[in-house]
């Protein structure tokens, strides 16, 4: 690839970009772009911060108990 | 109709080839462990919901206001309002359904909080909900306590809670129109209801494990321009399963191109044959369905690396060129 071409595809690359990215301060889970076409490139994001776990997940759940099952293996 | 190409240069997408998934590192699995099907999970209000929108002069995402959030987010929607002549709302799942008003995408405030349980003070966390895309008065919520409810949200109030599942249900979808919908669970079936006629439902699809058992359904997502379609991950499983309602049982096709488990999927919004799923193995994956014959698709048109395991996908209905992922603290859109 000539230079002149190299520049030129970068500049149209510029132009017209492909990914964006917002970093935010908290893991993210919950994520949607908005609808409304006088709001374009809005999304919603939330944060999955947790302290106190109330309710676990199947996936969760099961780690847990496969840890504990080899912690009792182990002191057995 | 998306076409099938190649990707182009500067594209953040490969072009699908097979090798897929194979150039990865195998990662960690339990790193986000009860992301997949986050509940109620923190005791403090703690979590937040952010508003953003990317600048297209300065190319730069701007923080447009949030909220503060009892419990994560198991869901957030916009209402699907494709004219704009409604008013701003954002729902959001957790404790309970809440509905948020933004106001000159600034400030928001806490529209509506909907409880069904007058009884106790206990509350059965939500695990996932669906905005009605033809009647965005409706909303259909899904709960660990076996039960589906579907609000009017005209009257705040709930229309109809019925016992779907014989375990927690994990996720809800409507079909293209304002009467069906279908939910998945931990009792790993699949199963369709219509609003018409609730005293009964159809099993569309159970799960088998090698034990003979049935595995927990997590995700559910109906192809809203194919209402034959729906697609559904397995808890744990790479493989993410089509079913086709005219055929209950079997699957119509099941896509094996992730390397670790699938985490979420969507259908594309203006395509009846494209659909995109990410999951543990870093990848956000689009597969084209149009030719169903053969049963297992190994073969992603277009695959994306993500920096880590990517636990939220949704393809935009306003702008269906781009897809966005949230992996870790990052929000990403992609140009599809």
């Amino acid at each position: 690839m000539s230079a002149s071409s190299l520049h030129a595809g970068l500049a149209l690359e510029a132009k017209r970009k492909e990914i964006y990215t917002y970093q935010a301060p908290w893991l993210i889970y919950g994520m949607n772009w908005s609808v409304r076409p006088d709001q374009k490139f809005r999304l919603a994001i939330g944060s999955f911060e947790e302290e106190c776990v109330l309710y676990l997940c199947p996936r969760a759940r099961r780690a847990l108990s496969l840890s504990r099952a080899r912690q009792l293996s182990a002191a057995a | 109709m998306l076409p099938r190409r190649q990707a182009a240069a500067g594209s953040p997408w490969c072009e699908g080839s097979g090798h897929a998934g194979s150039l990865l590192p195998s990662h960690e699995l339990l790193a986000s462990a009860d992301l997949p099907i986050a509940c109620a999970a923190s005791r403090r209000y703690t979590n937040s919901v952010r508003i953003v929108q990317l600048d297209e002069e300065s190319h730069q995402f701007v923080d447009c206001g949030g909220f503060e959030h009892p419990y994560p987010t198991t869901k957030i929607m916009w209402m699907p309002d494709t004219t704009g002549q409604r008013r701003d709302l954002l729902a959001t799942t957790g404790d309970y359904l809440r509905l948020w008003n933004v106001t000159d995408n600034k400030s928001v405030r806490l529209e509506a909080l909907l409880n069904n349980n007058k009884n106790t003070e206990f509350c059965a966390p939500l695990t996932s909900f669906d905005w009605n895309e033809q009647d965005p008065n409706i909303i259909g919520t899904s709960s660990i306590d076996t039960t589906c409810i579907i609000w009017d949200i005209s009257k705040m109030q709930a229309k109809t809670q019925l016992i779907a599942h014989d375990k927690e249900v994990f996720d809800l979808a409507f079909a293209a129109g304002v009467n069906v919908f279908a939910s998945v669970g931990a009792d790993g079936s699949v199963r369709m209801f219509d609003l018409r006629a609730l005293e009964h439902s159809t099993i569309i699809y159970e799960s088998a494990d090698a034990q003979g058992g049935s595995s927990p359904l997590i995700r559910l997502a109906w192809n809203k321009q194919d209402p034959n379609y729906l697609a559904t991950l397995t808890m744990d499983s790479h493989k993410v399963i089509i079913l086709d309602i005219r055929v209950p049982s079997l699957p119509t096709a099941v896509l094996d191109g992730h390397s670790q488990c699938v985490n979420a999927l969507a259908w594309a919004p203006h395509s009846s044959c494209h659909i995109c799923t990410a999951g543990d193995d870093n990848q956000a994956l689009i597969w084209d369905l149009s030719s169903l014959e053969q049963k297992s698709i190994t073969d992603p048109i277009l695959a994306y690396y993500a920096e880590s395991e990517v636990n939220q996908l949704q393809w935009s209905r306003g702008q269906p060129d781009w897809v966005a992922i949230c992996f870790d603290k990052k929000l990403q859109i992609l140009r599809v």
